[in-house]
């Protein structure tokens, strides 16, 4: 079995044991988003808890247990996330896709702040 | 459903939300010091009975009281609560003989995933 | 016009968290300020410093290491530390002849009041398979060599319980003050992989 994962991650975030929280600003959002549907009950966190587990225990889930299960956590979490609110009506999948396709089509320059609601700035050129 | 508010956010963070169910008047089926078997299962459904532990043999450390049932109620079987109990199980029941004798395994496991040894 | 809004546009997951995070907006099911804070406050505010205070405590003050050990969620929220992954917590207290070590197999469950959220390695496969099949192996890496003769405990949070490892107080500390003993805790020791 492979070495445990360097500890030392790229410090971006200063944290109190010198390494960042998350690695990636989506990694927040979709740990933000998850705990915040949870505490107004949309689901209870078992059944979160569920689906990451499934996502973790899947086939493949860990093919790379190096770099690929460190960047991994969050695409099974983002997975579960997506899985669970599909299941709970709040989310469906397709709806999800024609909103992805959308977003991945908008033009540049775009406001990257997601609290705006990607609402691209009035620019004056 | 309350539509949480910003300023609301820190109260809920630091309330949480156990699982736990202290009212409940539910017999326990062990005690501290039963040997038990984890049952050998692999249910189609979610489960928290980790590979590795299936069909073993361990000791009850301790009984951690009661608590909901994730795999029935997370498929409207109701909470279905019942105790939950720390279980000692020793590495060479796990691993096998060449497991270090000076280490020992101690998980959290509900009451259906256990059978009497 | 400024640079930063001639950004490449997200792929992969960044993308699909932005969408949805719109969609639940739209649907008015999240408040993306709130979100905000949440972030904030796990980047920030809860984290290992808290779980430190704890330990630095009960290392000071006999009768609420009994407190902690007896009912570590009361202790912990007397500190002012509860909520979210830590509504039943088991302080577990290392000693000369016993060592524990906390891990979860299943998918990294950590208490969060305490500790904030884990370390990227907690998370790995090789540590939630190695931890429970070869402890004393996994210690060594982290650099910790346990002489043969100390017992190993490996607790696999599988359950709805959330465990916190009380290290040792070193020697020569007999002359510092609470807060610089929280100040030395670190939160690899209170997961069980490193001793102050």
């Amino acid at each position: 079995m492979s070495r445990i994962p360097d500890l030392g991650a790229v410090a971006r975030i200063p944290s109190k044991d010198g390494e960042p929280v998350f690695q990636a600003p989506w990694e927040a959002r979709a740990f933000a988003m998850a705990l915040r549907l949870f505490e107004q009950r949309y689901y209870t966190w078992q059944e979160f808890q569920d689906h990451l587990i499934a996502e973790i225990a899947s086939p493949g889930a860990s093919a790379d247990p190096g770099q690929g299960a460190t960047m991994g956590y969050y695409e099974h979490w983002l997975c579960a996330l997506e899985k669970l609110l599909s299941e709970k009506g709040l989310v469906v999948a397709d709806v999800l896709d024609a909103k992805i396709s959308e977003l991945a089509s908008a033009p540049a320059p775009y406001d990257e702040d997601p609290s705006t609601g990607g609402v691209p700035e009035a620019h004056s050129n | 459903m309350t539509l949480l508010t910003p300023d609301m956010v820190p109260t809920v963070v630091k309330t949480g939300a156990s699982t736990r169910r202290a009212d409940e008047a539910v017999a326990p089926r062990f005690k501290a010091g039963d040997r038990v078997v984890a049952r050998n299962m692999n249910p189609i459904g979610h489960t928290r009975l980790p590979r590795y532990v299936r069909g073993k043999r361990g000791v009850i450390h301790q009984d951690h009281g009661v608590f909901v049932f994730p795999d029935t109620s997370a498929h409207g079987g109701g909470e279905k609560p019942q105790h939950v109990y720390n279980v000692r199980f020793e590495t060479s029941e796990l691993w096998g003989p060449t497991a270090d004798r000076r280490a020992s395994l101690y998980i959290d496991l509900w009451e259906d995933y256990l059978e009497p040894a | 016009m400024s640079a930063e809004h001639h950004l490449a546009p997200e792929t992969g997951p960044a993308l699909r968290v932005k969408a949805m995070e719109a969609l639940l907006r739209e649907k008015g099911l999240v408040d993306s300020r709130a979100i905000d804070l949440l972030v904030e406050s796990y980047e920030t505010k809860i984290g290992p410093r808290n779980g430190a205070k704890v330990v630095a405590r009960a290392w000071v003050d006999p009768a609420y290491k009994a407190r902690l050990l007896h009912d570590a969620t009361a202790a912990i929220a007397e500190l002012g530390f509860s909520g979210v992954q830590g509504e039943d917590m088991v302080a577990l207290e290392n000693t000369p002849d016993v060592h524990n070590l906390v891990v979860c197999t299943l998918c990294s469950c950590y208490p969060w009041p305490t500790l904030g959220l884990p370390p990227v390695w907690y998370k790995s496969a090789p540590y939630r398979a190695r931890a429970v099949s070869d402890p004393r192996g996994v210690l060594r890496e982290f650099g910790l060599d346990l002489p043969e003769n100390v017992e190993i405990r490996v607790w696999d949070t599988s359950a709805e319980v959330r465990y916190l490892v009380i290290p040792e107080r070193p020697r020569g500390t007999e002359h510092m003050t609470e807060d610089e003993l929280a100040d030395i805790v670190t939160r690899d020791a209170m997961i069980g992989v490193a001793k102050v």
